[in-house]
């Protein structure tokens, strides 16, 4: 036996050494297909987004495009890059597994805010290609032979504006100030202004131009975004100015940020290095104990447990839409939905919130038709009726989620609920049954709420003849939705599962199945929008496909090729 | 019950968590599986419970294949891994009531029991606090009691000498376990004591590097155990 080996502790000194200069004491995955796998992603995921952001400035076709709006919505697109790298940046020093870990180690937490600064940084390079496109797309894609050095140029400055933004935003710890809600609001007006320019270029040739009160709209919102003043800093003292002030402050709070955010932290956070799980329950102590104690023994267990069993069964009876639910439900099922879906499902009261809502933007719709012709246009109008009251429906009561988030891994519960779902005896097929009988009574009520707004803006708008059309569209997107179902479920599933054999061939057979039939559910879902009427053969064929995709998983359940506990 | 797998083998990656492993678990018996860290006791477990998928070999209860699909197998066996899995927003009541439910279990049938067992830990006093309230050990001593009530026909327990449960706990797992296996259930544990596994089991199981190396009855082990000054290096080597 050797007691001591000079080349492996040599190679332990130099991975010591390397991970305090940030790199990963893991051993390197040597294997080319997560490499490949890896570059091919960012690529695809690069390119979608850069053709987005073509799309979105109107720079498919000129004629669209003003300046003014490309600015704006150029400027929208990075300042959205910045808000989502701020993101990334708070999780990785609240909720990412190693800075859990460092949290509890006797490690200053300076130093843990110094190092989650430099992933940040790290992280945050890869964006370098996106804000070149984005200054590429700004200078109206001059040949990059001639215009590399204006591109590359601009292209760093952007990434140095929106790395200072995400230190601004940071210095607060994501609480706000007045800026970055000045930038919220901004994000918000340009999210909706390019939801309208998206749906304005689908009902209008594209030669036309733009209605004038955006442009007008656009002058003032785009100078809240840092990027345009980055743009145009080089023929715009204002822009300069502004530019090297948020270069100046953001560098600033760079340089504070370890010692300022280590404060902030302690105090969002008083117990976290200590933290452990028993705390609470070690203090209950003194007369509640007594008082508890004398409750719950003997002959009180049970009424105890039955107590809290029936009051959890009837939380789930909260509003008429929970009532119907559990209508459709029978014997064991009924109790099973009141176990996965939570205590508080909530869909009534979200469905009352979307009445209002609607309500209250039919009836102003219907004033400014009728009366406040003198001050706005009717064509202006128009999209906002459709979409505003629509997307209060969508948000507010479409079955989209919250139907059984204990039992298909919901967010909150992250890797804590597969487990969970494995470890009890509920089966896939269980939960495809619930989550469709749920779907069903959520749909209905959705429709209820549906129906009515479609007749009101027709009405309103004066397209009395569309209601039979609108109202074909809207039940065969409610059936069809009803109908893929298995294909959410398969959806949740594997997502938090894995593939249990490292059988690569089964694995890439099932995606080459589910690819097409994944393509078929889509499809159908643009024939039941496009048709004029409801249309049953789609419907089945979109429920075919889902049905196919579920069953390719269910198989691989069955055939043990799936782990119910994710591996990474 | 009866349990029996064969040729059982798991890979996650390049690491070989189970080696073909075979064993006939004869029904009323207590099994401590032990190993070195690393060696494939918590993975058997997960395999057995339908946690894990097998990627060979075969597990049959009553002779009969299990698939995790099947829910009338799955009612009967109770899964508890290292920390046990309850939903944590809810209180410790309706963990029991839900667990014995999705179990097709009846509080009341073991009521007696259920309340002296609950006094007896301190559960009792602990009933609606959230179960994410509780520490590791009250954690455990709430799980008890929700298997005090489904009465599992297989328990898989993972590690339930090393869940920060205090010695009161750890008697009543000895008891309810004894309980079950002589009503002809079959526990099966994981531990790395292996004093302590020959003295609280009735068949020892030795898993090395994914492999049974060793399939003994406790007081076999418990000679080996006494024979040499490293007797229980040698058990957990598989050395005879």
């Amino acid at each position: 036996m050797f007691f001591h080996h000079p080349d492996a502790e040599a190679n332990l000194q130099r991975m010591a050494a390397n991970a305090l200069r940030g790199a990963s004491m893991e051993p390197t995955d040597r294997r080319w297909w997560p490499r490949i796998k890896a570059v091919l992603k960012f690529i695809g995921w690069e390119s979608m987004l850069a053709m987005i952001l073509c799309l979105l400035a109107g720079l498919r076709d000129p004629r669209l495009g003003t300046a003014m709006w490309r600015d704006f919505m150029l400027a929208g697109a990075v300042l959205l890059t910045t808000r989502l790298s701020g993101h990334r940046f708070y999780w990785q020093l609240q909720s990412s597994p190693t800075v859990n870990v460092l949290w509890h180690l006797p490690v200053p937490g300076r130093d843990i805010c110094r190092w989650g600064r430099g992933m940040f940084l790290r992280d945050t390079l890869v964006l370098l290609p996106r804000m070149m496109v984005a200054a590429w797309a700004w200078q109206g894609f001059p040949a990059p032979a001639d215009a590399w050095l204006q591109i590359v140029g601009m292209g760093v400055l952007l990434w140095i504006v929106m790395t200072a933004c995400v230190m601004h935003d940071s210095a607060t710890q994501g609480m706000g100030n007045v800026v970055v809600k000045a930038w919220s609001l901004a994000l918000l007006v340009w999210v909706v202004l390019a939801l309208y320019a998206w749906w304005f270029e689908k009902n209008h040739h594209y030669g036309q131009a733009l209605p004038g009160w955006i442009t007008a709209l656009c002058a003032p919102a785009s100078w809240l975004l840092p990027a345009k003043w980055a743009v145009h800093a080089a023929h715009d003292s204002t822009a300069l100015m502004l530019t090297l002030a948020c270069i100046v402050s953001g560098g600033f709070m760079w340089w504070r940020f370890p010692d300022k955010a280590a404060i902030a932290y302690d105090r969002l956070f008083p117990d976290r290095h200590f933290e452990t799980p028993g705390n609470e329950a070690d203090d209950f102590s003194g007369e509640d104990a007594t008082e508890e104690i004398e409750q719950n023994t003997s002959t009180g267990v049970l009424v105890a447990i039955q107590h809290a069993r029936e009051n959890e069964s009837t939380l789930i009876h909260e509003g008429w839409i929970e009532k119907l639910a559990l209508l459709l439900l029978r014997g064991r099922d009924r109790e099973t939905v009141a176990i996965l879906t939570g205590t508080h499902a909530g869909w009534t009261r979200r469905w009352w919130q979307a009445v209002m809502v609607c309500v209250l933007l039919l009836l102003t719709a219907y004033v400014l038709v009728n009366f406040g012709s003198r001050w706005i246009k009717l064509e202006t109008l128009e999209a906002w009726i459709i979409i505003l009251p629509l997307a209060a429906v969508a948000g507010l009561a479409f079955p989209v989620s919250n139907a059984i988030p204990v039992a298909t891994c919901g967010r909150p519960l992250g890797n804590h609920a597969m487990p969970f779902f494995a470890g009890l005896p509920v089966s896939v097929s269980d939960l495809l049954r619930v989550s469709r009988r749920i779907t069903i009574a959520r749909m209905a009520a959705c429709l209820v709420l549906v129906l009515p707004v479609v007749a009101a803006q027709c009405f309103i708008l004066g397209h009395e003849r569309g209601i039979t059309v609108l109202f074909g569209i809207a039940l065969a997107l409610a059936l069809l939705w009803i109908m893929i179902r298995p294909m959410f479920i398969y959806y949740r599933l594997q997502q938090m599962s894995s593939p249990a054999r490292r059988f690569r061939f089964g694995h890439l057979a099932a995606y080459l199945i589910i690819l097409p039939l994944g393509l078929g559910v889509m499809t159908a879902g643009v024939a039941c929008v496009a048709s004029v009427a409801l249309s049953p053969a789609w419907v089945l064929v979109g429920a075919c496909c889902a049905q196919g995709i579920y069953a390719v998983f269910l198989r691989r359940v069955k055939t043990r090729r799936v782990d119910w506990i994710s591996r990474g | 019950m009866h349990i029996e797998f064969n040729d059982l083998s798991k890979r996650f990656g390049d690491t070989t968590a189970l080696d073909q492993a075979s064993l006939n678990v004869p029904p009323g018996s207590i099994v401590a599986v032990i190993g070195e860290n690393g060696a494939g006791k918590s993975t058997l477990l997960a395999l057995l419970a339908g946690v894990l998928a097998a990627d060979g070999g075969l597990i049959r209860f009553d002779g009969l294949p299990f698939s995790r699909e099947n829910l009338e197998q799955r009612r009967r066996l109770l899964f508890t891994p290292d920390v046990p899995l309850m939903f944590m927003e809810r209180s410790v009541a309706s963990n029991i009531a839900t667990l014995a439910f999705l179990h097709d279990a009846k509080v009341e049938d073991h009521e007696a029991e259920l309340t002296r067992m609950l006094d007896e830990t301190g559960i009792a006093a602990l009933l609606k606090r959230s179960a994410g309230s509780l520490s590791r050990g009250q954690l455990w001593k709430a799980f008890l009691a929700c298997a005090c009530v489904i009465r599992p026909e297989l328990w898989l327990v993972d590690e339930p000498f090393a869940s920060g449960m205090d010695v009161i706990g750890m008697g009543v797992f000895r008891r309810l376990a004894r309980k079950l296996a002589d009503a002809g259930g079959i526990i099966v544990y994981t531990t790395q004591m292996v004093d302590l596994a020959a003295d609280f089991s009735d068949h020892v199981c030795v898993l090395r590097n994914g492999r049974v190396v060793l399939w003994e009855t406790s007081a076999k082990v418990r000679e080996m155990i006494a024979a040499a000054p490293e007797g229980q290096e040698n058990v957990l080597r598989g050395l005879r």
